[in-house]
């Protein structure tokens, strides 16, 4: 069981990786929860086949993703209704509430962005380079370029017809 | 809010989140290995429905035996209540042997073990259940006629006939599609457990 182990010394290791792609794709926090493990199990059947071509991270965002991505469609054919003030309470969970109440403002924002785009945002705002998120995503590094700064600009007619 | 200022609310909730561990090393295994086998829970689930669902019947029929009339309804009732009973013993042998499947208690040579004899198990229950599906329309319909309705289906041939058909067309259906249920379950075990050894 020693590849268990080195398991879940990377899942410790990421953590944050699985917390914010699950909070990214998951409105509710029972929803979040689900997704997080459903992410750790994905990650765990593909361990199997991970041979370090790529960086750990760039291999956990691809799988995080395509999971949050397939858990979005899932939740869709549930159809589940979650209130969106129990969503925003559920979202922050520990936070400072300064802080918290941006990050309900910024995931606000995000939830209006579709599938893949939030995936990008999300990739954007871990400081990922074109390179890497064409890597995670599997769209040319051109196509990054286009789709995120369509992305950029929705975001910023967002914020402007909010102030 | 801006694009800077998400970035930098993104950048400050990622330091705060790295603070804290949101699992213990346990919860990570535990996470793993529970999705992994939820094919066993759902196995045990419809064993454990099936078994509970002959002991009812088992019950009402033992209740409600005084009503069944001439010997051969009798014999039918007998008939009936042994092969409920077969079915409840064989139920929870199953279900016994599902949960000795678990890798976290045992060893993974033992969890195999286990395994191997669970579908020697189910085997077994497959090749019973096919045999004895020819032989409970001719028992459990005239009990059912006798309880539900009041009527002798051993005294009117040409509706005992009818109802036969209907089961026989209606009983490998179900067979069929209760077998792929288990053979599509045990064999998401068997690739769990294998995967398992691989890594």
């Amino acid at each position: 069981m020693d590849q268990e182990r080195k398991f879940v010394q990377i899942i410790r290791e990421n953590e944050g990786l699985i917390y914010k792609v699950s909070s990214i794709y998951a409105q509710a926090r029972e929803d979040r929860l689900d997704l997080y493990q459903e992410i750790v199990l994905q990650l765990w059947k593909a361990w199997k086949k991970y041979r370090g071509e790529a960086k750990v991270s760039t291999w956990m965002y691809r799988v995080a993703m395509n999971t949050g991505i397939t858990y979005i469609r899932k939740q869709k054919r549930r159809a589940r209704q979650v209130e969106l003030d129990n969503q925003l309470l559920n979202r922050a969970e520990n936070l400072d509430p300064a802080l918290e109440e941006r990050m309900n403002l910024l995931y606000r924002h995000i939830e209006s962005l579709g599938k893949l785009d939030k995936g990008l945002i999300l990739l954007y705002l871990e400081d990922r380079n074109y390179e890497e998120i064409a890597e995670i995503t599997g769209l040319s590094k051109s196509n990054v370029g286009t789709r995120l700064s369509r992305i950029k600009q929705k975001l910023k007619n967002q914020m402007l017809k909010q102030t | 809010m801006d694009l800077d200022q998400m970035k930098n609310t993104w950048k400050e909730m990622s330091e705060e989140r790295m603070k804290h561990s949101l699992l213990s090393e346990e919860q990570i295994r535990r996470m793993t290995h529970e999705k992994s086998s939820s094919s066993l829970y759902t196995l045990i689930l419809s064993e454990s429905i099936g078994a509970m669902m002959a002991l009812a019947m088992i019950i009402y029929l033992t209740l409600n035996f005084y009503k069944l009339e001439g010997w051969l309804e009798q014999a039918a009732g007998y008939g009936t209540l042994t092969i409920l009973i077969i079915s409840v013993f064989m139920g929870g042998k199953l279900i016994r042997e599902m949960y000795s499947i678990n890798i976290q208690r045992n060893t993974y040579s033992t969890t195999l073990q286990n395994f191997q004899r669970l579908k020697k198990s189910l085997r077994f229950y497959k090749r019973f259940s096919i045999s004895i599906s020819f032989l409970v329309p001719f028992l459990i319909l005239p009990v059912v006629a006798r309880i539900w309705f009041n009527k002798s289906l051993l005294e009117d041939w040409a509706d005992y006939r009818e109802n036969l058909l209907v089961a026989f067309i209606v009983l490998p259906v179900i067979l069929y599609l209760i077998m792929r249920f288990y053979k599509k379950n045990v064999t998401e075990v068997g690739k769990a457990l294998k995967e398992m050894n691989e890594e």
